[in-house]
């Protein structure tokens, strides 16, 4: 009861505070429930997009000699499998077709065999070009390498058998080649490194016909698969999700007994999101948690502000007679209030922000949002126990009434201040960061031998030690100027408080741990919300580029193998509206010792402009700059790492390259002069390839014909434009844009869910700069309200007055600012180191939101000059009861 | 209505019919009722009451730090009221009221520099009125350092070295020994006798009441002169 009238009253007397208190506490709540909620909601879309990104879950090969109809029957009576079906796979000498006057030949291709339902049941496997769904179906690759239509036909050669003939009723593309000719059961580094060029797709029927012989007589030259698709009932978690799928196809194994292997592309997908997964619990770490932080000190502060009042009260009730428990037991009866009302409005707010920022109150998490909001509100009930109850404990046990006379002024300094246990943190901090480099940031690690992913969470402690040691820093910082630079101090207020100067600056300096902890308050929350601006729009720029070197440009138009289109075929794609700039790439294959690389052709003086080539593409200078290389000295060559290693070569040095002649078909010898080191570049794949100037490639090899070209536009209708094209060119070139290369790349966490998670964050870290700037401020300067009463009551203007508020409220945010903005771009810069892993390619330079980080500054310096106004205007006319109280 | 002349010389401040009214309707407390007064140059008042009597609002309204709700206050011998402060009225109040970030000596020149005095003539002026004051030798310490006794000194000290033309007290010598408080209220009219100050001083003490020449009572906002009429006939007080 006694409780329950403690809470009333304090809500009546000082129902300002109490609902700062419950606002600090549903601030965090709210972060918590928010990121948290949205994470789970997140993971789950990982899996849900693994399985809608496979087009075959399981690849089951019958193994050599067994009988794939035995296996298929297995195979669609497993439990797991919803359907499957019986996929032929016939490795031929080549194809052929002939007009009459000319004949076109391959070289080796494929010929799979499939059933009529085969495309209903797996229909993301086969996309369709031209004509019809099925017959006899040319993949549109072989298509351009024969000059092949819809209505030619063509000739599969089979290995000691006569050829067939057929007719072509469709034209397709194979979205999932690489998973489709995958060699099942063979370990990652022994894939084919690219799917057959040629390939061919018959009626099952048709297939048995024209290769049953040879599987009785040449079984290694004809398979069997059996494709299966698996029911997607599984757990959100994209890591069980794996364990699941993983531990079904080891079963479906053994229950095989050995006749057949399962090809798990489900199973591959879900362990590359189970990676995904754990870098989203890493960043809601590096992301979320300072800010769950900080709104607990935001609360403690609140609480703090109303301590001296609190322990007035407690002196009072305890010369009434109550005893130290009653007094404990009144704080946590506060803390309790506190914490309840706080978290319920915290999950409030959490609801809403899930309603405003995705749309769906519970942020669509299920079972898994529901815990998350039910954490949050108990680490909101925690913070309010610590900062509200703990403090009433505090006072009921420790304070005297010596103590309790002991004003700011001749408080000591912290221990922690003497003990140095911020430059401890930095020195720790700085000393881990190193060690993590050492290891080259790995954050998400698979440990050999063991199923499972852990994260290397020691990977954090870099940046949060440098964090919390920079925000103690600004603390000690603004501690010692304010202390020992007072004449200083007395100057910069001077053009402000003229002849108070010297008095403001002795006042400020018996305020300094208020100040300091104001300062170091300010500066933290800045720091948070610059390395998280920062970070997540550095993330957003690679994840960009990420696209872009994926493919190319805006969109890109490759010429299909064997289709010689020369330079000059860029004016039909600059005719199509929409095209502003085309780049032509050549793309050749040259022989660097014995093996076979790629080499790009490329304008030196305009492939600048027309993509955005990265500094951290290269090595041995700028992009710019070896362009301009390229350009000066035409035989020049950017080459790769491994083969700078495998050759020994230096700067300068001269490289003899063979290069197919356009005319003869013949190799010749080519001379080029090293001089950098090419990592990557848009188009080109992740290993060993070349970059030369294109009209050396063009006069050496005697044909400007182009590989891919670049097309620009300006980001504008990027899908209409690539429509188009894909319109005007038909058949003879694969026509991609950036934007389903996004989705294609991009992992769930990168595509999406990191956007609507810098939402959230951001949006947090606008309300803790404005009330750890504002609120804080205000709170420090309301609680010398009799101070300020005094001084008015002396005879101050407002313009004196104000020095004095004024002074002090540009000290706090000032020393905030700067010191946040510094640290910010250390976290930032430790935070982008750490989270390498998460980037792709790792970014030559952060990428700043000034926009965003002008907005905190707005706000930050608005709400000090709020709250300076709003103490002034109010010390201007002290309330009667504060006079009377003087 | 009562009348009482007070003082020889020109009128400092002058209410007329001025009261003051805390709240509305219903709630409303009546702090002061209807007060027509005149101080004069050199009074020497010292006004009695019980606590809740409205000593202390009536001081606020006569030091233009609250205003009436009812009727007038001005200030003919000083001029607008934003010319009162800080300098040509000074008032103590019931606590010390020292500020707490400043030392003795910030606290006490603070209103000299508010007054635009050069920062080495307001320290001199303030250790001068320390010094009148015999506590000269807590100039560097702060104010939680003090007892409530040196504390209140401090706070007279800091009226003292304005050199006010009116000075009101409320209850200075409320937490000191009687023989400070005798030193106190002597320091304070040997000052006030220096610049033909007068003094306003509200007290339960009677014997501190005794040191002045002039003696009101108040009760429940109605100021009462009768009880001790003042020999001088300049002053004229009416409620």
């Amino acid at each position: 009861m006694l409780g329950l009238t403690w809470v009333i009253s304090t809500i009546r007397r000082r129902g300002g505070r109490f609902l700062l208190t419950v606002g600090g506490v549903a601030l965090a709540v709210a972060l918590l429930g928010s990121v948290g909620a949205f994470l789970a909601r997140s993971t789950s879309t990982m899996t849900t997009r693994a399985i809608d990104r496979v087009a075959v879950d399981w690849q089951v090969e019958a193994s050599l000699g067994s009988d794939p109809n035995v296996v298929a029957t297995q195979v669609a009576g497993y439990s797991s499998v919803r359907a499957s079906e019986t996929v032929g796979f016939a490795s031929v000498p080549g194809l052929t077709t002939s007009n009459g006057t000319t004949t076109q030949a391959t070289g080796a291709g494929v010929v799979l065999g499939i059933s009529d339902s085969y495309r209903q049941t797996f229909p993301s496997e086969i996309r369709q070009l031209a004509g019809s769904e099925s017959g006899v179906l040319l993949a549109q690759q072989t298509a351009a390498n024969l000059r092949a239509a819809v209505g030619d036909t063509i000739a599969i050669a089979r290995p000691n058998l006569e050829p067939i003939v057929v007719r072509v009723d469709g034209i397709v593309d194979l979205p999932q080649a690489d998973s489709l000719f995958q060699t099942v059961g063979a370990p990652i580094g022994s894939q084919p490194q690219a799917p057959p060029d040629n390939v061919l797709l018959l009626p099952s029927a048709q297939w048995h016909n024209a290769f049953d012989a040879i599987a009785s007589s040449q079984p290694d030259v004809v398979r069997t698969q059996i494709h299966a698709r698996l029911d997607h009932r599984l757990p959100s978690d994209p890591a069980a999700g794996f364990d699941q799928v993983s531990g079904a196809a080891r079963n479906l194994e053994v229950t095989l007994a050995g006749n057949g292997l399962v090809g798990n592309n489900l199973g591959a997908t879900l362990d590359a999101a189970r990676a995904d997964a754990l870098y989203s619990q890493v960043l809601f770490l590096f992301l979320g948690l300072p800010g769950v932080v900080l709104a607990f000190f935001l609360t403690a502060t609140v609480a703090d502000a109303s301590a001296e009042r609190r322990r007035r009260d407690q002196a009072l009730l305890r010369t009434r007679g109550a005893t130290r428990r009653t007094l404990v037991r009144l704080g946590l009866v506060e803390a309790l209030s506190v914490g309840i009302v706080g978290s319920v409005v915290g999950l409030a707010a959490a609801a809403v922000v899930g309603r405003v920022a995705f749309g769906t109150f519970g942020f669509g998490a299920g079972r898994a949002g529901a815990v998350w909001m039910l954490g949050a509100a108990l680490v909101g009930l925690l913070i309010a126990g610590i900062t509200v109850g703990g403090r009433a404990w505090r006072d009921a046990r420790n304070i005297t009434v010596a103590a309790s006379r002991l004003g700011p002024a001749r408080a000591p300094a912290p221990w922690w201040y003497r003990a140095g246990v911020d430059l401890i943190l930095l020195a720790v901090g700085g000393l881990v960061f190193w060690l993590t480099s050492r290891s080259g940031y790995k954050l998400v690690l698979a440990v050999e031998g063991l199923p499972k992913l852990s994260v290397s969470y020691w990977a954090f402690a870099g940046p949060s030690l440098i964090w919390v040691g920079l925000s103690l820093l600004s603390w000690r910082l603004t501690y010692v100027l304010v202390n020992r630079g007072r004449p200083l101090v007395a100057a910069m207020a001077r053009p402000l408080a003229g002849g108070l100067a010297d008095t403001v600056a002795a006042s400020l300096q018996r305020q300094r741990r208020l100040l300091a902890r104001g300062a170091a308050l300010v500066a933290a929350t800045l720091a948070f919300a610059a390395s998280t601006a920062v970070f997540n729009s550095t993330y957003r720029q690679q994840a960009d580029i990420d696209a872009l070197l994926s493919n190319g440009a805006d969109v890109t138009v490759t010429q299909s193998p064997g289709v010689v289109v020369p330079a000059t075929a860029a004016s039909v794609i600059s005719a199509v509206p929409g095209v502003r700039r085309v780049e032509a790439i050549q793309h050749r294959f040259a022989y660097v010792g014995a093996d076979l690389q790629d080499l790009y052709g490329v304008n030196p003086t305009t492939i600048v402009g027309s993509t955005k080539l990265q500094d951290a593409y290269f090595v041995g200078g700028t992009a710019k700059a070896l362009m301009s290389r390229l350009a000066a000295q035409p035989d020049s060559i950017l080459v790769s790492e491994e083969t700078v290693k495998d050759f020994q070569l230096h700067p300068g040095d001269h490289l003899t390259l063979r290069l197919q002649n356009g005319q003869t078909k013949q190799y010749r010898e080519v001379p080029f002069t090293y001089v950098g080191i090419a990592r990557e570049f848009p188009t080109a794949p992740h290993d060993s390839f070349l970059l030369a100037n294109a009209n050396y490639i063009a006069q050496a090899t005697g044909t400007d014909a182009v590989g891919a070209f670049l097309v620009d536009t300006g980001g504008n209708n990027i899908a209409g434009v690539a429509r188009d094209l894909r319109t005007t060119l038909g058949e003879t070139a694969q026509v991609t844009d950036i934007l389903s290369s996004r989705k294609v790349i991009g992992s769930s966490l990168t595509a999406v869910d990191l956007a609507g998670l810098t939402k959230v964050e951001l949006g947090f870290a606008l309300i803790l700069a404005g009330a750890s700037t504002g609120l804080v401020l205000w709170l420090g300067l309301a609680e010398r309200r009799r101070t300020w009463a005094i001084t008015t009551a002396l005879g101050a203007t407002s313009r004196q007055l104000g020095a004095f508020v004024w002074v002090e409220g540009g000290l706090v945010a000032g020393c905030g600012l700067v010191a946040g903005a510094l640290g910010g771009w250390v976290v930032a810069l430790t935070l982008v180191k750490v989270l390498t892993g998460v980037f792709d390619p790792a970014p030559s330079a952060l990428a700043i939101p000034w926009l965003y980080l002008g907005v905190v500054g707005i706000i930050a310096l608005g709400a000090t000059a709020t709250a300076t106004i709003v103490v002034v205007r109010s010390a201007r006319r002290p309330a009667p009861e504060l006079l009377r109280a003087l | 209505m009562t009348t009482a002349n007070i003082g020889p010389s020109g009128v400092i401040v002058a209410t007329d019919g001025a009261g003051r009214i805390f709240g509305a309707d219903a709630r409303a407390v009546i702090a002061v009722q209807s007060v027509t007064c005149q101080i004069h140059f050199g009074d020497r008042i010292a006004i009695m009451g019980r606590s809740g009597s409205g000593k202390s609002t009536l001081l606020h309204l006569l030091a233009g730090l609250e205003l009436p709700t009812r009727g007038s206050v001005s200030w003919p011998g000083i001029g607008p009221i934003e010319s009162l402060r800080p300098g040509r009225v000074g008032i103590v109040f019931q606590s010390p009221s020292l500020i707490s970030s400043l030392d003795v000596i910030e606290n006490v020149s603070l209103p000299l520099l508010l007054m635009d005095h050069h920062r080495v003539d307001a320290r001199s002026r303030a250790l001068e009125a320390l010094e009148q004051l015999g506590i000269a030798d807590l100039a560097a310490q702060l104010p939680d350092e003090l007892s409530g006794g040196q504390s209140q000194r401090v706070a007279i000290a800091r009226v003292l070295a304005q050199r006010p033309t009116l000075i009101l007290a409320d209850e200075p010598t409320g937490q000191l020994d009687r023989e400070t408080a005798s030193t106190v209220i002597d320091t304070l009219l040997a000052a006030a006798d220096r610049s033909d100050a007068a003094v306003v001083v509200s007290t339960h003490d009677p014997e501190v009441a005794g040191r002045f020449s002039t003696r009101w009572s108040i009760e429940d906002g109605r100021l009462d002169v009768s009880q001790h009429p003042t020999s001088d006939e300049d002053a004229l007080c009416s409620v």
